[in-house]
């Protein structure tokens, strides 16, 4: 009997994760980063987002598209245009307002030189106003949150 | 038959069940039409000429076929106008998967696009488009946005004037359709 009992539990268990919803990653925003931010040597005070991104329920994996813009000012004083373009392909959602995605993306520094591919890691968090903060691993640079100021952003379940 | 062996019948009944729905590849079989898209465009009707708007969304059709209403499976879109705020998300409430139709749009129809419909949880507000996907941009076909029309508030919650689109090109990002092909 206690056998039996295991073996449903296990079953449960395995069976309550393959039958998880879909997850939804989406955002149309821009944000700014505390002052003091650099990226390649390019001081860096603004952040746009879009997103797309599908977490699939069964723990299978991810896709979908990141599109970010960095927003810099050059040691010279000249404003900059960071462009990062990133294929999703892996995703965790840590908890209900919390999705880790990862990737791998184009960046274009903006300045002339070519651009080069690198790993993409964004932390998207939400808030109750669709705002919140997005973390970015750009290659091997951890930048600060962004504080999202406008805009929108959501994790939701896809749920028949 | 004791009651014990019943319970253990019934709890085996049951895992067997279970065994058999998860593979079933029915739930999140991820071999159905879905699109996602990310970026932004710069648009040009009288609502919103030379302005950066940005979107996100999320489709999928996982009950068969190309087309799928209702539910709340069917995907999120984000919209977000920089310049007059507008800003509305939601949920999809249909999707229609279909070759590329958009007058305006230098793509023809081998090309796939989708229609998306949507609107806040709460109904305060609409959001169409269609989206093509003009496939990889190194072809430099490019993927765009047509028959946009979207109506909602900017983040203060005050109403702002609807906007709509003909056809535009992303800018920046990127429009993918996986499974579908005209």
């Amino acid at each position: 009997m206690k056998l039996t009992a295991l073996v449903l539990v296990v079953f449960m268990a395995i069976a309550g994760s393959a039958f998880a919803a879909d997850t939804s990653v989406t955002a149309a925003a821009k944000g700014s980063f505390p002052s003091g931010t650099n990226f390649n040597g390019i001081s860096i005070s603004g952040l746009q987002i879009a997103a797309g991104d599908l977490i699939w329920g069964d723990g299978s994996g991810a896709e979908g598209k990141l599109t970010i813009a960095l927003i810099g000012t050059t040691p010279l004083g000249l404003q900059q245009t960071i462009n990062l373009n990133a294929d999703v392909t892996g995703a965790q959602r840590t908890s209900a307002n919390v999705v880790v995605i990862s990737g791998t993306g184009t960046l274009d520094m903006g300045d002339g030189t070519a651009a080069v591919t690198v790993p993409v890691i964004a932390t998207i968090t939400t808030d109750s106003n669709n705002l919140g903060t997005v973390g970015l691993t750009i290659g091997a640079t951890t930048l600060p949150a962004s504080t999202i100021g406008d805009g929108s952003m959501a994790i939701d379940d896809l749920t028949p | 038959m004791g009651h014990q062996t019943h319970v253990r019948w019934a709890v085996w009944g049951v895992t067997v069940v279970l065994a058999f729905a998860m593979v079933t590849p029915a739930a999140y079989a991820s071999d159905k039409p879905r699109v996602e898209a990310a970026g932004w465009y710069f648009g040009t009707s009288i609502m919103t000429n030379n302005q950066e708007i940005k979107i996100g969304v999320t489709g999928k059709c996982d009950r068969g076929g190309t087309f799928c209403s209702g539910g709340h499976d069917l995907g999120r879109f984000e919209y977000f106008n920089t310049v007059t705020g507008l800003r509305v998300h939601g949920k999809i409430n249909t999707i229609q998967f279909h070759p590329q139709s958009c007058p305006n749009v230098p793509l023809d129809s081998t090309f796939p696009a989708v229609t998306v419909n949507g609107s806040c949880d709460d109904g305060s507000c609409s959001f169409a488009a269609d989206l093509v996907d003009g496939g990889n941009r190194k072809n430099q076909m490019g993927d765009w946005v047509c028959n946009v029309n979207v109506a909602g508030q900017n983040k203060s919650h005050a109403l702002v004037p609807a906007e709509n689109e003909d056809a535009q090109r992303l800018q920046k990002g990127e429009i993918k359709i996986r499974d579908y092909q005209p």
